[in-house]
């Protein structure tokens, strides 16, 4: 007997035909309105023939499976095994400083000790601690450095050391090794491209809040000076040059820009880079230091749709889904924080926060990088007592964002960050923009 | 991530099917699935980082 799969979402069309999706698999259909019809009439009377397309939604696609499987347990285990023992990647968040030029105000590290950077002798003991570490780990095959902040190209020296000597490393240790970078942009000159291209760069991610006088009323720097025109002639840079293949557009969106992200968006087609940027929207929400005025995920779904759809009619590519997990940075058994002082923490967001450190490279340790907060998967019982069909693609949500609206304290890990509704009408949305007009 | 496009095969109608069933289908699998997890850094590298859920 099959049966409808637990992760199976669907979506409507005007004409009456379904979208269906397996979050788990990935696996997307699309029927008829008819065919819909005689598909659950089947379900109902497996002794009768089946709809010709039967057989594409069962074995690998899971749109449909065998009665009486239990997929949540499955799928835990699953998780806890791809994580637990199939972990070949480290993902180092390299600091070499907390500093930023920028002021925004929605910053996740506003109010922290932003310190005085990388020292050359933190540096250096770093090198070691990872060197170590990959002695210590042989599972390990791939590094991503992937500098991160403050703003990593104010100490543009740190970042050209670590290149080379990561690099070395990850020779040494037969890793396969890429850079990234999360840079606010304004510093991401031609001179910076040309050195990370060096180093196997894969990914930059930089951020715009909206058109140019809605980006400075909101990222600027000390009084108030513009940053847009640096950033977008640095993104312009990029895409009209081949030190990388893709630039990462980050678009923030809160209740007070989301209304100017598509004449941004119109703005970026019009410069005709749409072929070398991949455009993602980054939610505003509340920090430990920072109250962001709450909205309903209804809103933020239908505002991310607006932005998704005029992405769309401009020629960019958009995402055929919305996704919080399984698995973020923070839960991997292989990464890191590293912050300028030496320190490791597993998260970014809770860059400068001393109660969020786990370790730190002066202390030798055959232990991997481990923070048993971030193992709390217990947090998902109950999404799987609720049946989400999300879990695939959620995990739970945000650890951080969980702590933040539970005070902070230790049992706030054990907390999950549900975001039912916006998973819901954002993958409801996306389906319809991606495969609706396909008919 | 883009949809790759594959068309089911109609299969031979037999006898007893109604003919709502009989039609040929248009039906398609727009994506086929993957028999593993699909994100998390620990089987693919690709992270939640610089998808939609993560701010940062």
């Amino acid at each position: 007997m099959l049966t409808t799969s637990v992760f199976c979402i669907k979506s409507q069309l005007d004409n009456g035909s379904v979208i269906l999706k397996n979050t788990k698999t990935g696996a997307v259909a699309k029927v008829s309105a008819s065919q819909y019809s005689s598909l659950e009439y089947w379900l109902g009377n497996q002794d009768e023939s089946k709809p010709n397309f039967v057989d594409s939604f069962s074995g690998i696609n899971e749109i449909l499976v065998n009665d009486g499987v239990d997929e949540f347990a499955n799928w835990q285990n699953k998780l806890l095994e791809t994580r637990n023992n199939r972990a070949r990647i480290f993902s180092l968040h390299f600091e070499p400083t907390l500093q930023c030029q920028l002021e925004c105000g929605y910053c996740v590290e506003n109010g922290i000790d932003c310190g005085v950077g990388m020292t050359d002798s933190t540096f250096q003991k770093s090198v070691g601690w990872f060197d170590q570490y990959c002695c210590n780990n042989q599972e390990v095959e791939v590094l991503r450095l992937i500098f991160f902040g403050g703003e990593p190209l104010l100490r543009k020296d740190v970042v050209k050391k670590a290149l080379v000597a990561y690099s070395q490393l990850a020779q040494k240790h037969q890793l396969e090794y890429m850079t990234e970078i999360i840079t606010n942009g304004e510093l991401l000159t031609e001179s910076v491209a040309k050195l990370l291209s060096r180093h196997n760069w894969k990914r930059v991610q930089i951020t715009l809040d909206g058109p140019r006088e809605v980006h400075d009323a909101r990222r600027h720097g000390k009084n108030n000076r513009p940053t847009f025109y640096n950033i977008w002639s640095n993104i312009l840079m990029l895409t009209g040059s081949d030190y990388i293949s893709t630039v990462d557009i980050r678009l923030s969106l809160d209740h007070l820009n989301a209304e100017y992200i598509p004449q941004l968006v119109e703005f970026m087609a019009r410069a005709g880079i749409q072929n070398r940027v991949r455009l993602s929207i980054g939610f505003i929400e509340s920090s430990f230091f920072t109250q962001i005025r709450e909205v309903e995920e209804k809103w933020q779904a239908e505002q991310a749709l607006k932005v998704w759809k005029c992405a769309r009619n401009n020629g960019f590519k958009i995402p055929d889904e919305y996704t919080t997990g399984p698995l973020c940075v923070a839960q991997a058994k292989h990464s890191a924080v590293l912050q300028p002082d030496g320190s490791l923490q597993k998260c970014f967001c809770t860059s400068g926060m001393s109660q969020y450190v786990f370790g730190n490279i002066f202390t030798e340790t055959s232990e991997y990088t481990r923070d048993k907060r971030y193992e709390n998967f217990q947090r998902l019982d109950d999404c799987v007592d609720e049946k989400c069909p999300y879990l695939p693609i959620c995990g739970g949500g945000c650890t951080y964002h969980a702590s933040v609206e539970d005070g902070g304290n230790t049992e706030s890990f054990s907390k999950r960050h549900c975001k039912k509704m916006l998973l819901h009408d954002l993958n409801a949305g996306l389906l319809r923009l991606s495969y609706g007009l396909q008919e | 991530m883009e949809a790759t496009t594959k068309t089911v095969p109609n299969q031979v109608p037999t006898n007893n099917q109604s003919q709502l069933v009989n039609r040929p289908s248009p039906t398609v699998i727009l994506k086929e699935g993957k028999n593993e997890l699909r994100f998390g850094p620990v089987v693919t590298g690709q992270i939640a980082l610089g998808k939609d859920g993560c701010g940062y």
